[in-house]
């Protein structure tokens, strides 16, 4: 949990891993949207958080003004030691152009729509194991259970990592993701300690001394203008697609479950017209979008008449974005036909989501196979739904009531 | 990078890397008009965009 001061000001002293943020971030959004569109705050050395569709669409098109080379908040801010630049630690997320495009560009045959479909059978199956591991129980956390090990396991196929070893991502990511309170100190410790690192190297030696069809070995093999991938950019790709692949598609499983879970009616209608899923996802995905990127100022400017200087993080909430009234009618409403559905959910700009094929793939699929077995659900406790801390936004314990 | 929901088979193309063009240098089939209007409504970066001929 937070250490940090409670929020008071929202305006002028805003903090993403506030209690009240954690537990129901949109009122905040609100309020703020009618008061000013553009939030500030003096913690993590100072940070500016706009909270509509164009203020927020504004930040991610410049990228000019605003540098990606650390997308996720905290105490700690890069410097030139932790960066080879122009490469960033998780190309390409954390790489800006020119560079960007190039690192970009190879990534997209592995998730384009002709790859995702055929990791279809695949996740399908392992829903319906994760769903057959339930049989006999009437309650169970939907979170730990059934979401969480979705993607963990889909990424661990990808890159050719061991299914029994998606346990331990789940720590490497909590580390990176959700201990954003952690002091200065704490975070650097974490980061230099290296079981990331060693972790990734093992898979890399035995994928060199054995080459697979898989994502590392894709990887191993890519070349940039006729040379082969720096070693540093191999492993950091594979930590972004770790870090960037699970929490977010667990997340969006799970507070699409749990909206399920509180609206009888919306269960009703998927039952009746099981077609009705596509649009269902992309509303879930516009209302619970999972993630909030963030951006450093690269130079003094004046934005939307903020004074923003070199170094401050900008905080880009897409959730607030999707829940923006000028830019969806009823914003604050979940309807599971909404067939007009322009969301940010994967991002807007040259950094949209790389892996939005994939996502939507295991979104639906994960639904599908759950409506399928369990048609009817409910929270058996509204009070043990415990959402996580930090960019990416999700239930992490889910407890569900079979009907 | 086109999102693959958004975009239906009928018109555009998607390659291997994601990358949709459209069909019939665009032209819409009357049939397909709600479609293509969809289609533009739902692109996140306002790629598509529609143009009426009489």
């Amino acid at each position: 949990m937070s250490q940090r001061p409670r929020v008071a000001d929202w305006k002028s002293d805003f903090d993403h891993t506030d209690p009240q943020w954690v537990a129901d971030p949109y009122p905040i959004w609100d309020q703020l949207r009618s008061s000013c569109p553009v939030a500030h705050t003096g913690r993590y050395g100072g940070a500016w958080l706009p909270v509509t569709r164009e203020t927020v669409a504004a930040v991610a098109y410049d990228t000019e003004h605003f540098t990606s080379r650390s997308v996720v908040m905290s105490e700690v801010r890069p410097d030139e030691n932790d960066l080879p630049a122009p490469i960033g630690i998780a190309p390409p997320i954390t790489s800006d152009p020119p560079f960007h495009a190039l690192a970009r560009r190879l990534l997209l045959p592995a998730f384009g729509p002709k790859a995702i479909a055929a990791l279809e059978p695949f996740t399908r199956a392992l829903c319906v194991e994760l769903l057959d591991a339930t049989n006999g129980q009437v309650q169970f956390d939907a979170a730990v259970e059934y979401a969480q090990d979705i993607p963990l396991r889909v990424i661990a196929q990808m890159l050719g990592f061991p299914q029994a070893d998606a346990e331990r991502f789940r720590t490497f990511i909590r580390m990176v993701l959700e201990d954003v309170d952690a002091s200065a100190q704490e975070r650097r410790s974490q980061a230099e300690s290296g079981v990331l690192d060693t972790y990734i190297d093992a898979r890399i030696a035995e994928h060199l001394a054995e080459p697979r069809d898989d994502l590392t070995s894709f990887l191993l093999n890519a070349e940039l203008e006729g040379t082969k991938l720096h070693p540093d950019h191999v492993r950091g790709t594979m930590v972004l697609l770790m870090i960037a692949g699970i929490d977010t598609t667990w997340s969006a499983i799970g507070a699409s479950l749990w909206h399920l879970a509180r609206n009888e009616s919306d269960r009703a209608r998927l039952r009746a017209d099981p077609a009705l899923m596509d649009t269902a996802v992309e509303e879930f995905l516009r209302a619970y979008a999972p993630v909030t990127m963030a951006r450093l100022v690269a130079h003094d400017f004046d934005f939307h008449g903020c004074p923003m200087k070199e170094g401050d993080w900008v905080l880009l909430p897409f959730p607030a974005a999707n829940r923006d009234p000028q830019a969806f009618p009823s914003a604050d409403q979940v309807q599971v036909d909404r067939a007009e559905n322009r969301h940010a959910a994967f991002g807007l700009g040259i950094h949209r989501c790389l892996g939005s094929n994939l996502a939507r793939m295991e979104l639906r699929v994960a639904l599908e196979e759950w409506m399928k077995r369990y048609p009817d659900f409910e929270l058996s406790d509204a009070d043990g739904v415990t959402w996580s801390m930090g960019q990416v936004r999700g239930p992490r314990t889910l407890p569900i009531r079979i009907l | 990078m086109c999102e693959s929901t958004s975009i239906p088979p009928e018109l555009f193309d998607v390659d291997d890397e994601g990358n949709a063009s459209e069909r019939n240098d665009g032209v819409v089939p009357e049939h397909l008009e709600e479609k293509a209007r969809l289609a533009a409504a739902n692109c996140p970066e306002y790629a598509i965009s529609i143009s009426e001929s009489s």
